[in-house]
């Protein structure tokens, strides 16, 4: 019950960023698919000859590439204000002072946010999926399959985002600090992975966009698929429970 | 069990600053208590730790005989009201205390019929479905009340209730808490409006720099430095009537202001019957004749030793 109504009340006080980041999910989506639709008309003549025709696939890649950035910086940007607005705008004391469990606080925040990465990122996936129709057919469970790994990332970006926000005192530094996080693991990621065996490439936290492109035009074994779901989710948790003490430790009385 | 709220040498310290230093006092149950001190005294210092928000330096406090340290069981008995209070916005008031009502528990069937008494209480049911944004600094107080008795506190915590807001407000607040009371509710507040303390408190503590300076009844408080001065009034030139008054060894200081005179005197039963004589004597036609009622700021600046 408490854990139900800490919830509703994040749904409730986040409602215009969540609404914001699900359109920008879905038009992105549509964007993907619109812009390699377009792109042999705003290429000069010559180039037209020689560039191939794009297909379904290319839309489909173009969603994954928009999403895992623009997607990934908006996660970060909604997820550091988790307690970073609360101690801002000094509500916390409203919660603190309730018989409550400090970390249903941080548990409600997470749960909220990744309801709606979920539900925006699967209904941005459905949209650019029916407009992906006009460049050619790809079956919507493997797309949809494809769709889970780059989730867990972001679900990951989620948890460590709202760690930076226990640290911080403002929005405006958890925003930044975020942000700066996502983008340092993004470029670490690009100039190491090359490095690291295939197999291996899953335990990155941010490796499910890569391997939800890769999906769409080969076949990825089962566990180099788990491994890629599942680490980052398993890391979400360990933050989420190293942000639960932070929290605690910070508001004990 | 006496007494609603006992605190034992309660220290805070902030670094090196002493916020709270050494306090110990006690509050009756069924009483209203005012916590009295100028800012940065020391009083949200003590309420917090109280509240559990603010862990004590050293020393022990209980509430209902629960001591301060099991945190859980001190948040369900009580009902806090913070100095600063902060609503979120974006709930309309019912959606707020029923919010906060489902972090106690509190079943959807009686909720619905708590959040009608309380909007009733706080005189705010004609503003249930109004943004808390939208709210002025007197409404969100009285939101923060109906909020601070969701969970029926045998002991409410209010720091400055009337904090920011018109006379007009205040009086509301004042009246509300003297409700309260009534329906048995042991009431802690701060605040550095004495004539608000005293017209509403039975007891009064009163904190300087983070010392306890004195807790005790309001009627102990009356007792102890009872008024020794007379206001008579009178109709004609008093002068003569003055000049007799200076004369006697049981008065011990006389002024005038046109023809208002405040008798000052060294004892209180003698100038009782005496001044009436002397009254009579110069058959002086009097207006109004009354011993002077201490007031609390010159009790509090009298214990303060005039400072």
């Amino acid at each position: 019950m408490i854990l139900t109504a800490l919830i509703w009340k994040e749904l409730k006080e986040n409602v215009k960023a969540y609404m914001s980041f699900l359109t920008i999910m879905v038009i992105f989506g549509m964007l993907s698919v619109i812009l390699i639709y377009l792109m042999p008309e705003l290429l000069p003549e010559e180039l037209k000859e020689v560039l191939p025709k794009p297909t379904v696939i290319d839309a489909l890649k173009e969603f994954f590439e928009n999403i895992i950035q623009i997607g990934g910086l908006l996660t970060a940007l909604m997820a550091s204000s988790a307690i970073a607005k609360e101690i801002e705008s000094n509500t916390l004391e409203i919660l603190l002072v309730r018989p409550i469990k400090k970390e249903f606080i941080i548990i409600s925040k997470f749960i909220s946010r990744t309801l709606i990465i979920i539900t925006s990122i699967f209904l941005a996936a459905l949209i650019t999926w029916i407009y992906s129709k006009i460049l050619g057919e790809f079956p919507l469970n493997r797309f949809l399959l494809a769709v889970v790994p780059m989730l867990s990332s972001l679900i990951f970006i989620c948890s460590i985002s709202i760690l930076v926000s226990t640290f911080s005192k403002s929005q405006i530094s958890s925003g930044a600090a975020s942000i700066g996080t996502f983008i340092i693991l993004m470029v670490v990621q690009s100039f190491t992975i090359q490095k690291i065996p295939e197999g291996l490439r899953g335990l990155y936290p941010l490796y499910g966009a890569s391997l939800s492109i890769k999906l769409l035009s080969e076949t990825v074994n089962l566990t180099a698929y788990v491994l890629t779901t599942v680490t980052p989710i398993i890391y979400s948790t360990i933050i989420l429970i190293i942000s639960a003490l932070i929290f605690m430790n910070i508001s004990k009385p | 069990m006496k007494h609603a709220i006992v605190v034992e040498n309660l220290v805070k310290h902030y670094g090196n600053v002493v916020a709270v230093d050494n306090i110990s006092f006690e509050v009756p149950k069924a009483s209203i208590y005012g916590f009295v001190g100028p800012n940065g005294a020391g009083k949200t210092t003590t309420i917090k730790m109280l509240c559990c928000l603010l862990k004590p330096t050293s020393g022990k406090a209980w509430i209902n005989g629960i001591p301060i340290e099991e945190e859980l069981k001190i948040k369900e008995i009580i009902g806090y009201l913070p100095e600063n209070l902060q609503l979120y916005k974006f709930f309309t008031v019912e959606e707020h205390i029923r919010f906060i009502g489902k972090l106690y528990k509190i079943e959807e069937n009686e909720l619905k019929q708590k959040i009608r008494e309380l909007l009733e209480t706080v005189n705010m049911r004609g503003f249930r479905k109004r943004k808390c944004g939208k709210l002025s600094k007197g409404q969100q107080r009285r939101v923060g009340i109906a909020i601070s008795l969701i969970n029926d506190p045998e002991i409410l915590i209010l720091d400055e209730p009337t904090s920011g807001l018109d006379p007009l407000g205040r009086k509301d607040i004042l009246n509300l808490l003297l409700k309260l009371r009534s329906a048995g509710k042991t009431i802690f507040l701060s605040s550095h409006i004495l004539p608000e303390i005293s017209q509403i408190c039975t007891h009064i503590g009163v904190i300087n720099r983070g010392k306890l300076l004195f807790s005790r009844s309001i009627d102990d408080l009356k007792q102890q430095f009872m008024s020794l001065k007379m206001e008579v009034k009178v109709e004609k030139d008093p002068s003569k009537f003055i000049d007799d008054l200076e004369t006697k060894d049981w008065v011990k200081n006389v002024k005038v202001e046109n023809n208002r005179i405040v008798v000052e005197v060294l004892n209180m039963n003698v100038a009782k019957v005496e001044l009436i004589k002397v009254l009579a004597k110069h058959s002086l036609p009097v207006v109004s004749l009354r011993i002077l009622e201490p007031n609390l700021e010159d009790l509090f600046i009298k214990m303060l030793g005039g400072k």
